[in-house]
Order: structure tokens, then sequence, then C-alpha cells
């Protein structure tokens, strides 16, 4: 597998676009419901803090702050462009999706129907050592959900 | 290992021999022996000299790729034939990714030294260590492929 697939187009884009980023500066949008979750990468020290408000059973919006490697970063970037708008049992389905691809080692393909732009990230599932990389913020939404909904 | 052995109980030897049962680790040793035979045969100064050189070649190249901040001891300074170093605008991990895809192996990471790097303002650096195994040519091509990190990133 080359370099290009790992790191395609997509990912490159929204590593350095990196939609929703900037936690401090946004305020969660007003009579929403929010949860926070930071997660660390113990390995490299990335890490991401990611908030989560939910409305009327809708994810409203969502901010986050990280530090981390370009693929952590896109991943970030693209599940806030997928989730906003999502009912929360939506996003679950998502997350759930994405992960399973993810830890396949490859073997999973993604469904672009179901993850949009996230499928990008199915190459990474060949490098166990990324894996973390691309779930970080995924899992920091889904704590974030379960608290806020 | 033990003294006495019954159906009813056994007894063992004092510590550390207690937990020694088996057989030695006869292949290991003869092995070490080996390595150790080696290293001398080939000459311990000859090795030094030699990371060194490498060391010095590497530190000097990434002096000069633009973007690129050596960690520690600057060229002609004395160091051992490792570099760590951080490529601005790319993290650390995509550097190891990038060059490894080029077949050249590097550790990423806070290399066990993370008040270090948070006192430099970094999360994580690229680390390359030469050996008496590498080449000058290894080092060229080291040079070459961090050379094209940036452009690959577009930082």
């Amino acid at each position: 597998m080359s370099l290009d697939q790992l790191y395609q187009q997509i990912i490159l884009d929204h590593s350095k676009a990196r939609h929703g980023s900037g936690l401090a500066a946004t305020e969660a949008p007003e009579g929403t419901s929010t949860g926070q979750s930071h997660q660390l990468n113990p390995v490299c020290g990335d890490e991401v803090t990611l908030r989560l408000a939910v409305q009327e059973g809708k994810v409203a919006q969502i901010a986050w702050d990280g530090a981390g490697c370009s693929i952590s970063m896109a991943s970030a970037s693209v599940l806030t462009d997928l989730a906003e708008g999502m009912t929360v049992a939506e996003l679950h389905e998502v997350i759930d999706s994405f992960r399973e691809v993810l830890r396949s080692r490859g073997k999973v393909h993604a469904d672009p129907g179901l993850l949009g732009d996230a499928a990008a990230f199915e190459g990474v599932a060949r490098y166990a050592a990324r894996v973390k990389c691309a779930m970080i913020s995924w899992v920091a939404a889904e704590d974030a959900l379960n608290q806020a909904a | 290992m033990i003294t006495t052995v019954t159906m009813e109980r056994a007894e063992y030897l004092p510590a550390p021999q207690r937990f020694e049962a088996g057989t030695q680790r006869i292949s290991q040793a003869v092995a070490l022996a080996a390595a150790a035979n080696y290293l001398t045969e080939t000459g311990l100064d000859r090795i030094h000299r030699w990371e060194a050189d490498l060391g010095q070649r590497m530190v000097a190249g990434l002096e000069s790729i633009p973007g690129v901040r050596v960690l520690g001891p600057a060229a002609g300074k004395e160091r051992i034939g490792l570099a760590a170093f951080d490529v601005e605008g790319v993290h650390a991990h995509d550097v190891g990714q990038f060059l490894d895809s080029r077949g050249i192996a590097v550790r990423v990471g806070h290399h066990c030294a993370q008040p270090l790097h948070r006192r430099l303002g970094l999360t994580a650096t690229t680390r390359a260590s030469a050996y008496l195994y590498n080449t000058t040519d290894d080092v060229d091509r080291f040079l070459e492929a961090v050379a094209g990190v940036r452009a690959y990133f577009r930082a």
C-alpha cells in the first residue's frame, strides 16, 4: 500500500482546514445539552478535547481543541462535518461503523453512504500504529454524546 | 529449583535459585559471547569513531534543511550517532510514516522525555539513530527523504 493511499487528498486537506477546531473560542448554542471529553494517546502525546451539543435529539454543534498528527486532526475535522445535524442514534451508528472499519486491519471496507468523507480513513486500518490517531476524536465524541444525550 | 519433592509438599532452594528452574539460557549465553567477540574484533574505538562521523553527517545535513530544527548539540559538537529533530508544521508521526514509505526506520514520539519536549515547545519529535552497520549512503538517503517531508504535507 502506498503512502498516497494512506494520506488521501481529503485527509491532507482536512488536516489543514480543521473544521470545528477552536473550542475555547466557541460557545455552545443556547438551549442545548452538552457533553465534553478529553482523550489522550499516551504513546505519542496527542490529545483532543471535544464538546458536543445536542438539541431535540440532534447534534447541534461539535467544537474541539487538539494537538496531533495529520490523521488525528483530519479525522476530528471530518467528524465535525459529518456529525452536525445527525440524530443521536445516527451518530452512534456512524461511530460504531467507523470503529469496525478501523479495527479490521483492512478486512472491513468503509461504506461511503454511511461514513461519507470518513471513508477516506479506510487505509489507516492497515497501519496498526495509526488506528488510535484516527479514532481519538471519535472516542471523545462518543463519550461526549453519552453525556449530552 | 527444588531441594525435596514428595507427594505432600515441595521444598525449594533459597532465592534467587528457587526462581531459576529448568535449563540455563545456553544459546543466549553463546550468542552474547559471539556478539561481544564481534565488537571486540571490529574495535570499539573504530565503532565509536564511525558512529560519531555518521552523527555529524546527519546533524550537519539536517541543519541545512529549511524548517528542520535539530535538538541537542549543533554540528561540530560532540554527539553520538543519532539526532532528534522537529520538522516545522509536520507532526512526528507523519514524518515517520513518510520516511517508512522510503524504507527508513526512525523512532517518533516523546522518547520517554515528555517534560523536556514540553520545555522545548514540542509534543513529539523524530529520532534517527545510526550504528556500525549504517553507511554514509544511508545517511544521505535519509537526509534526502527528510528534505521532501514538508512539501508532501504542504507545510
